[in-house]
């Protein structure tokens, strides 16, 4: 006995292709930050910017990262929003080498990119969309009043939401839109570990490092204090402690923990004092999963006094001599003798001698606690020298000749002027063929000096310092060397990045929303769509089952039960909505595929996609196979409800008082 | 039109409503929802204000076609030129700004030029692009409009290069330009982009959610319909014995039609307000929900015309989907009515 007639299936359908197309539309609203990451990807954005849109990364990140094995791809960019005759759009700022090597895959193009460092390339999408008359593109700046006119030099195609963006240079996306140099809004890239990537930059844990380990003197009597300073920081996303450990060697000086907020640093300074006469290499470490190590080295001596004082003066000169302790300190009331003079210094350290005769003398200075100084001086007779300024670089020496990136070298050159005249010399410095240094050297006649110059903030890697005509090699470590190029990454930019999936850009929070609201709000409306699905459907089938009630109450009369209802009136309803439910399906899938491809959904300057995946599929397929089980259940619970007397008599349940049918006569 | 007083508020009308209450209620979370958003939108474009426009155009335009221009802008003239021998690309402009709409002064004369700040050409140059010109690099040009890659020109010198007669312009920068003002120029056809892009890129997103928002009503209409079908359908099958009647005693199908019709809308108008009601609660208890459940704020804006548009809408729908039952009813024979509600 049919009770639902089959023409249902129609209504069924209709109902479900709209919750499909619906959810959908919703699922193509949920995936909109994909947008903004074109091809397959992952993102680095900045941890403090709450949008992508005001995100800034450092650019050095970028060779950082390329340095790496397991990055494939690495394209920095700069987004500027602007718009044209209403059309909104994103400019999106690239380095096309760069972004060829992250993707997407340029299907075709109408020209080739000369002049693009002045030029824009418009995405096949966009060019429908505006309508730039004259080649020329005017662009407005994204939060400032800055303009630019913009060559149209082609277009592309890439299949992906960057063919609704207009693609220009770093430079001219940095200056639409006020990023300061050295900086992007993103950085792309493709990983063959993305985990580890993501557990490099952001892990979700504590996680900490070491830097700027300095001693208070690098250089110290025995028993002397010396306070070691270092820098510790979390850049995990959790709060956490670590315990820095101090060791001098083997032995273990003096053990701190450290307790630390996610992404914050501290500064923790531990006093020490040394017996042992000699250099004490002192490590700051901590353990854990990602182990640091930093040496500093504190050199120990018997506590002496430095002498400083010509190599070479004039006879009849006068000269200065000055005495200062080991660490630097000058020292007052020093004995330093010359020849046959005997002098104290003063509150400088300083001491004043004239040179009388020709010949090799030997300065000493004592005092008392200090191991004394000698200083060896050669007094000589001007009329063997030519009477002219005739400065030499004598020698030139690097100590230490090896380091690492984070301390420094000194070398030191002796200049000796062979004239009788004085004058100033330009000593020049060269770091690898380049000027590095120019140190003006001020030499009395026949005077010899020695100049320091400070060898500091070099890169690592092998360096040549070159003075006069001495050349010396430098070897610059980073300052842990067994994966320079992690520690490099982790170091400067660990923490302050977020490594991002393209379905987790954050774009919503421009209107304060956040990505939870938006989901919320999207699943909402997806539940009212299916629940009005299935309220649509129901009514259908009420009204089939109201049209059959005769039927149902023949079959109460003659003694069927609810059960015996149910079992007739539950398989055709469950039947028709299942057909109903699966035509509905292909239709919603294909209405949406074609909308998708239409273009007509627009958000923040991108098509929509509804890309229905798999995992889509099974929603929208779980979700009809549930309207279309739960609607047939309620019917056949809608027949049962149907009295048998009522069912027979055609009496409706709740009838009422009978129509007045004279008021109406009246309307007549 | 009166509601056919056969058709009582029974608890079909009432779950009928209830239904259509969904669908309007739906409708209206929608539109709050993207309310919200452009309330929202429109603060943080409250951050970043100018009174600036740039106002361009296809090609050169002489003075005579920029008369709703001249009095409140700047005009200017670009082009494209190459400096050699170093083959340069640079753009060269000049301006004439009468009315101190610019906010600093952008004046050379002659044949010589002010470069941009990053530009580091010096002495005499050569400007290639139509035509040729030699100029002379007299110092540079600060400015916090105009690249500081661009080279400032007078007049003269950026007609001889762009060929053009003189006394033409190809941009414009207006300020304090009127909604009215606006439109007329939008109306001529002129590109009017307000400076600080954002703005407009912000308000143009939220037209884009508002276009596409308003693709709910599709299935909420759809579904309306659908309910509006199923309960006509249902109550002229319960009171077509009724109906016979009065089509025996003499209603014409107008009248027949216009009664079913009336119940349905009443059907669908009491839904309809109660969707409205549903609506507005939702809409807040989800932003209610949601600002608690996130540290955001989610504001909600319901503008009064669309939910009078709501309203409208599933009224029309209503109509639409009891049409289909009321014209079949009002078609038939009274004596087929009587005869089938008595078997």
């Amino acid at each position: 006995m049919i009770l639902i007639r089959p023409r249902v299936i129609v209504a069924i359908a209709i109902a479900i292709t709209i919750f499909t197309s619906s959810v959908c539309v919703l699922s193509g609203l949920r995936s909109a930050p994909e947008s903004f990451v074109p091809g397959s990807g992952y993102v680095i954005s900045s941890s403090s910017a709450p949008t992508v849109f005001s995100s800034q990364v450092d650019m050095d990140l970028v060779s950082a990262l390329e340095s790496m094995d397991n990055i494939t791809g690495v394209s920095p960019e700069i987004f500027a929003f602007s718009s044209f005759d209403g059309v909104s759009f994103v400019v999106r700022g690239v380095d096309i080498e760069k972004l060829n090597s992250t993707g997407p895959e340029f299907l075709s193009y109408s020209i080739g990119w000369t002049g693009f460092p002045k030029g824009v390339l418009l995405g096949w999408h966009l060019v429908d969309r505006l309508n730039v008359a004259g080649g020329v593109l005017p662009l407005v700046s994204s939060y400032s009043s800055r303009i630019e006119f913009l060559k149209v030099i082609g277009y592309f195609r890439t299949d992906t939401p960057l063919d609704d963006e207009a693609l220009v240079s770093l430079d001219v996306a940095r200056y639409l839109s006020g990023l300061p140099a050295g900086t992007v809004s993103i950085i792309r890239v493709t990983t063959s570990q993305p985990e580890w990537l993501s557990d490099l930059l952001s892990p979700e844990h504590a996680r900490f490092t070491l830097f700027n380990l300095v001693p208070s003197k690098a250089v110290a009597a025995p028993g002397e204090p010396v306070d070691l300073e270092v820098g510790v920081r979390d850049w995990g996303a959790s709060s956490g402690s670590v315990f820095v450990t101090f060791r001098d060697g083997t032995e273990v000086l003096a053990e701190r923990s450290v307790s630390l907020n996610a992404s914050s640093s501290s500064t923790i300074t531990e006093q020490m004092e040394f017996e042992d006469l000699g250099t004490h290499t002192i490590k700051a470490s901590i353990s854990g999963d990602f182990p640091v190590t930093l040496r500093v080295n504190v050199t120990v001596v018997e506590p002496y006094l430095v002498l400083s004082a010509p190599s070479r003066v004039l006879a009849g000169d006068s000269f200065s001599v000055k005495v200062t302790t080991y660490s630097g300190a000058v020292v007052a009331g020093a004995q330093v003798s010359f020849d046959d003079q005997m002098l104290e210094t003063d509150t400088q350290g300083s001491a004043s001698f004239s040179a009388i005769t020709s010949g090799a003398f030997t300065l000493t200075a004592s005092y008392s606690g200090f191991v004394n100084a000698s200083h060896d001086l050669t007094v000589v007779n001007p009329s063997a020298y030519p009477d002219s300024f005739l400065p030499v670089v004598t020698s030139f020496t690097i100590s230490p000749q090896t380091m690492t990136e984070t301390e420094s070298a000194t070398g030191i050159a002796v200049l000796e002027n062979q004239g009788r005249v004085g004058g100033t010399f330009d000593l020049v410095v060269l770091l690898d063929s380049s000027t590095f240094r120019i140190i003006s050297v001020d030499l009395g006649p026949a005077e010899s000096k020695s100049v320091t110059v400070l060898l500091e903030d070099l890169a690592v890697g092998t360096h040549v310092i070159q003075v006069g005509s001495f050349s010396n090699e430098l070897v610059v470590q980073s300052w842990i060397a067994n994966d320079q190029d992690l520690i490099e990454l982790v170091l400067r930019y660990g923490g302050t990045s977020t490594f991002s999936s393209a379905s987790a850009i954050p774009i919503y929070q421009a209107a304060k929303i956040s990505e939870g609201n938006i989901a919320v709000a999207l699943f909402a409306m997806g539940a009212v769509a299916a629940v009005l699905a299935a309220l649509s459907i129901i009514s259908v089938f009420s009204r089939e089952i109201h049209e059959s009630k005769r039927k149902l109450g023949v079959l109460k009369t003659i003694g069927a039960s609810n059960g015996n209802i149910r079992r007739l009136v539950l398989p055709q309803a469950l039947e028709n909505s299942l057909a109903g439910g699966a035509i509905g399906l292909a239709f919603g899938i294909s209405i949406s595929d074609g909308l998708s491809r239409s273009g007509m959904f627009m958000l923040f300057g991108h098509t929509l996609s509804f890309a229905i995946d798999g995992a889509m599929l099974v929603v929208v397929l779980l979700g009809a196979i549930a309207i279309s089980v739960i609607t047939a259940v309620v019917s056949s619970e809608i027949a049962v409800r149907e009295t048998a007397i009522s069912s027979i008599r055609r009496l409706p349940e709740d009838r009422g008082p009978s129509p007045d049918l004279e008021s109406i006569l009246k309307d007549e | 039109m009166r509601a056919l007083p056969l058709f009582r508020f029974n608890s079909r009308a009432k779950s009928t409503s209830w239904g259509i209450a969904l669908c309007t209620m739906f409708i209206v979370a929608s539109f709050s929802v993207v309310g919200g958003l452009r309330t929202s939108m429109d603060k943080l474009s409250d951050n970043f204000e100018s009174d600036l426009y740039l106002v361009t155009w296809d090609g050169f335009a002489g003075p005579e076609s920029l008369s709703s221009l001249i009095n409140q802008s700047a005009l200017g003239a670009y082009t494209f030129a190459v400096v050699e021998p170093l083959g340069m690309s640079v753009t060269v402009f000049a301006v004439s700004d009468p009315n101190h709409t610019l906010p600093e002064v952008l004046t050379v004369d002659g044949n010589n030029v002010r470069v941009g700040s990053s530009l580091s050409l010096t002495g005499n140059i050569s400007l290639h692009a139509i035509g040729e010109v030699d100029a002379v690099v007299v110092g540079k040009y600060s400015s916090s409009i105009f690249p500081s890659n661009w080279i400032l020109g007078n007049q003269s010198l950026v007609y001889s290069l762009a060929d053009r007669p003189g006394e033409e312009y190809n941009f414009a920068i207006a300020k304090s330009l009127s909604p009215e003002e606006l439109r007329t120029l939008e109306w001529r056809g002129f590109h009017v982009q307000r400076f600080v892009g954002i703005i407009q890129f912000l308000d143009s997103g939220i037209n884009e959610i508002q276009a596409d928002a308003t693709w709910v009503l599709v299935p909420s209409s759809v579904f309306v319909a659908l309910l509006a079908y199923s309960y006509i359908g249902s109550e002229i099958s319960d009171r077509r014995h009724e109906i016979g009647i009065l089509k025996t005693i003499g209603a014409g199908r107008r009248k027949v039609l216009s009664y079913i019709l009336s119940g349905a809308v009443l059907t669908c108008g009491w839904g309809a307000a109660l969707g409205l009601a549903l609506g507005i609660v939702l809409s807040y208890g989800l932003a209610t929900a949601a600002s608690s459940l996130f540290t955001s704020v989610f504001l909600i804006h319901m503008e009064e015309n669309l939910l009078v548009m709501s309203y409208l809408i599933t009224l029309a729908a209503g109509f639409v989907g009891a049409l289909v039952p009321a014209l079949r009813m009002a078609m038939t024979r009274p004596v087929n009515d009587l005869k089938e509600a008595s078997q």
